[in-house]
Parts: structure tokens; sequence; C-alpha cells
């Protein structure tokens, strides 16, 4: 019995060395890892009209660490930019600006991209999106970290997916 | 007291308190459907709405007779706005689907405060995404500051960093009922049963 418990504090310490020096191994990007948990849940880019110079798209990403992470740029290679975006109602009226500042996603929050709300502008597409296509998207993080998603597209006129941290979709 | 008293007097009461109730039921909806004024705006004295003339998505004029004796809902916006106006469409295109043939006694609209780009050609090529009962409608800019002033509605052209530009424009939804009179607006927080409560009410008695 002693023994056994003996076992498995040896166990657990020698486990705890291994993640110690994979943490260290790769410093950068360190948001991606698994273990901090800062994940892109859901991400949609909905089709406008053939030839539309801009498209919306939205994501759900779900910071689990406990430090704040700072959501500072989108790129992908199929557009020629992406930009952060805000609508916001201001006396019924709608007003779209882009983000400058970049978005706070705090410690064990998620930022929740929605119409009328945050959104990503994929201006310039170079490829003739189909429903259903995929498009890959690197984001990037203030501290240097990256991250990368893979986005579906959806038919214009389609209401984007409200996917809160947890949903089945 | 005996009992056919008591019971004569406890029945009185039940009845006093329905009447009541029934009284205030409809009061309160009496209340309601005086058409809301946007605040402030009654002093003003003319009704919101009236005449307008524009193009639509199949390139006929439309005018506010073309569709008289149907209840409208109302939306301005553009096609190059890919975020609230699509889905604003969508969601209407939803209430529209949620009624069945009994949203034949409405019409939907897009009034694009962007004549400049959406052509009768793009308008007709963006609708087809949405409810056939929605109808986009392309007014001359002359006709759109009128129209605006009439339906007291914003829209400002904004400038963009490429060059480009995009419109701030009134964001609700404006319902009118079948005889024209302006009834509510529905806002993009507005529960989806909020809002098809308030569509209903724009339907013939009986019909819901």
């Amino acid at each position: 019995m002693i023994k056994n418990s003996f076992g498995m504090v040896a166990l657990t310490a020698g486990a705890l060395i291994i993640c110690l020096q994979s943490a260290s191994a790769q410093e950068r990007p360190r948001h991606a890892d698994a273990e901090s948990k800062l994940v892109v849940e859901h991400a949609e880019v909905i089709l406008a009209l053939s030839g539309a110079k801009m498209l919306a798209g939205y994501i759900t990403v779900w910071n689990g660490s406990k430090q704040q992470s700072d959501l500072v740029s989108v790129q992908s290679d199929d557009f020629a930019s992406v930009s952060l975006h805000r609508t916001e109602v201001v006396d019924g009226v709608a007003k779209m600006r882009p983000i400058k500042e970049g978005i706070f996603i705090p410690g064990h929050a998620e930022l929740l991209m929605k119409p009328g709300g945050i959104h990503m502008m994929l201006m310039a597409p170079t490829v003739d999106f189909k429903p259903g296509d995929k498009v890959d998207l690197l984001l990037a993080f203030a501290d240097g970290a990256s991250l990368s998603t893979t986005a579906i597209t959806r038919p214009i006129g389609t209401k984007p997916i409200d996917h809160h941290h947890g949903s089945v979709d | 007291m005996n009992v056919t008293t008591f019971r004569k007097v406890t029945w009185g009461a039940i009845a006093a308190t329905l009447a009541l109730l029934v009284y205030l039921v409809i009061a309160g909806t009496g209340t309601k459907s005086v058409a809301p004024t946007l605040g402030g705006t009654e002093s003003v004295g003319k009704p919101l709405g009236g005449p307008f003339s524009m193009v639509s998505q199949t390139g006929e004029v439309v005018t506010e007779k073309t569709y008289a004796g149907k209840g409208w809902l109302m939306f301005v916006g553009f096609t190059n706005c890919p975020d609230i106006c699509p889905t604003t469409l969508a969601e209407m295109s939803s209430w529209f689907d949620a009624l069945g043939a009994e949203a034949d006694e409405l019409r939907g609209f897009l009034i694009s405060v962007d004549p400049e780009r959406d052509t009768v050609a793009t308008l007709k090529q963006y609708m087809s995404s949405f409810d056939r009962r929605i109808v986009a409608l392309r007014p001359e800019p002359a006709e759109l500051t009128r129209f605006a002033k009439a339906y007291r509605i914003y829209y400002a052209k904004v400038p963009t960093q490429d060059g480009d530009y995009t419109m701030d424009h009134t964001a609700g939804v404006l319902l009118f009922d079948r005889e024209g009179r302006f009834s509510g607006t529905i806002d993009r927080e507005e529960s989806r049963d909020m809002a098809l409560q308030k569509i209903r009410r724009l339907l013939p008695v009986g019909a819901n």
C-alpha cells in the first residue's frame, strides 16, 4: 500500500516534469496549445452576391486560460484582407465601424461574434466560393501567439449559428 | 347570512371581478393599439408615412398604392451591407415562413438607401435569397431624401479606409397596418415571439 502511494507520487512528478519540458520546448505559439485552451469553437463565413467585394464571418473563441487574450487580427489567403468590425445600434441606427484597438477576451470567457455585433469583414475574395467550402483563417494575438482555424461558407441570407462555449453544432 | 344569500354575494363578487378584468384587458389593448408615434415627433403633426414611388427588383414602379390593403414590414438597408441587412431579411423571411399563407396579407420591403450601387439587377439577384413576399425597392436619390423625411428613417454615407463607403441606416423594421397607418417597429433585440405577435396584429381579425 505504502509502496503503491509512493509509486503514484513518482509517476505524477514524472508527468509534471514532462509537461514542464514540453511547455518550455514550445514557448511560441503558446496559445495554440491545447493545454492553454484558447480555441476557436465555431467559424462561419456567410456568402453574398456573386461578385460581392465583402463577406461577413463569425467565429466563437473560447479562452479557457486564466490570462486575458487580445485578438488583434485575422488573416486569410483567400481574401485580400480581413478586418474586425463592430455593428452598433445607436438610437435605432445601425453603424458599422472597424475595430482598431483589438478585442480583449478575458480568461475563462468567450468572444462570440454575431450579426449586429462584432464580426469579421472579409474583403475581395480570391475564390468563387460555394456553400460548404472551407476558408482557412489565422488569428493573431497581441502576445505573438496565433491560432489557425477553418470556417465553413454558408449560403447568402443564412443567419449564423449563435454558438456559445460548449454548444454542440 | 343564509347559504342562498352567501352564494348570491359570492357570485356577485366574482361577476364584478370578471367585469373589471375584462374592462382592464380591453382598456389595455386599446391603449396599445394606438399607433406608437416616435418619441417627441408627434408635435410635427404629420403622421409617419405617405406617398412614395420607387422601382422594384422586377423593374416595376411601386407606390404606396401598389400594396394598399396589406400590412407592411419595412426595412431600409443596402446589398453591400454584409452583416445586419441579410440577417434581418433572413429573419423577416422566417416570419413569413412561420405565418404561412396568412402572410399573403403582408408585404415586406427592403428599401435601398444606396441607390448608387443597388441597381435593379443587383436587387433582383439579392432578393432571390429571401421570401418572395419581400419586395426590394430602389428610389431615385431625390425620392430617397423625400421618403426618409416622411418615414423618419435615417441613413448616411460613411467612407471606409479603402476608399469605399458603407451606410449607417435605421436598423429596426417599421410596421404599417392594412389601412397604411404606422403601427410600431420591431427592434433587433426583440424576441421572435414578440416580433410575430406584433406582425399578427397587422392581419385581419379571425386570420390568427
